[in-house]
């Protein structure tokens, strides 16, 4: 029982202090997934626009509150295409991008 | 920090995602990683000081830097705990979930480097260094870091560079609102 334990443990160790494993190569529907997540990773952040100094409580959307509803649904409409691709990674990015972006909706 | 959670929440709980935290891992030190992360570390932190000196960034709108009911040391104090906790979001993200993506799409190579590293940049358009000076500095410091992570095959080497800068940014703030 205890050696299994240590096995197990030994194994999360190496798993957690290891290198990085190279990922394996997407398919063609989940390359594309991601490649449009890497596009919204890049050009959401350039939607909002500071108007005054550094104060980050005044941030606004270039184009208005519209363009925050049109930005949370490329990135939902990106986030089914890579559920659809059934590629972990895919999914894994889009999510990202879906949950740390959805708040651009919010700014005025 | 509710993205983070959500996040985490979401790719631990569904069985067919979790297979995507493969990046997950400090990585291999060897004497000329040790070596690599010792100079990139003190280039990135004498970058940041010339960013600071020549283009006069306003970084003093940093997370309660404006408290004034805190004296130096606990401000200093909570900047190192930002630090930590920054790096490892700002990390996860960009050197790990994206760079593992742009590496399955691309196969390895340059390219996602450059790409996570444009993207870390677009990132700090509207942050703590803001506008396009912003968005370079961090963008430069993002091909570094995405090296490290590649070089070192782990998240650990860019994560300690991370932190030094990030630290660096919170001293600057403090002495600018001194």
């Amino acid at each position: 029982m205890d050696t299994s334990r240590d096995e197990a443990s030994a194994i999360g160790r190496a798993r957690v202090l290891g290198p990085i494993p190279e990922p394996g190569r997407s398919r063609r529907a989940a390359s594309a997934a991601i490649m449009m997540s890497a596009g919204l990773f890049i050009a959401i952040p350039l939607s909002a626009v500071l108007p005054t100094g550094a104060d980050l409580t005044a941030l606004i959307m270039r184009g208005g509150s519209l363009m925050g509803f049109v930005i949370l649904l490329l990135c939902a409409v990106v986030l089914v295409a890579a559920i659809a691709s059934r590629d972990a990674t895919a999914v894994s990015i889009a999510l990202l991008v879906f949950l740390s972006h959805s708040r651009q909706r919010r700014l005025p | 920090m509710i993205m983070p959670v959500a996040y985490i929440a979401v790719v631990w709980s569904v069985p067919s995602l979790s297979g995507s935290l493969g990046w997950l891992r400090v990585g291999q030190f060897s004497p000329f990683l040790w070596t690599a992360l010792a100079v990139l570390a003190i280039l990135s932190v004498i970058g940041l000081i010339l960013y600071f000196v020549t283009i006069r960034p306003d970084l003093s709108h940093q997370p309660v830097m404006g408290s004034h009911r805190m004296n130096p040391a606990a401000l200093f104090a909570v900047g190192i705990g930002i630090a930590v906790l920054n790096a490892a979001v700002e990390e996860s993200m960009y050197r790990g979930i994206l760079m593992n993506a742009l590496d399955a799409w691309l196969g390895g190579g340059i390219l996602p480097i450059v790409l996570q590293a444009i993207a870390f940049g677009t990132l700090h358009f509207n942050s703590t260094e803001p506008g396009v000076s912003g968005v370079l500095i961090t963008a430069l410091l993002g091909l570094v870091l995405g090296w490290l992570r590649r070089a070192g095959r782990g998240m650990l080497p860019p994560y300690i560079v991370h932190v030094l800068v990030d630290i660096g940014v919170w001293t600057l703030g403090l002495l600018q609102t001194a």
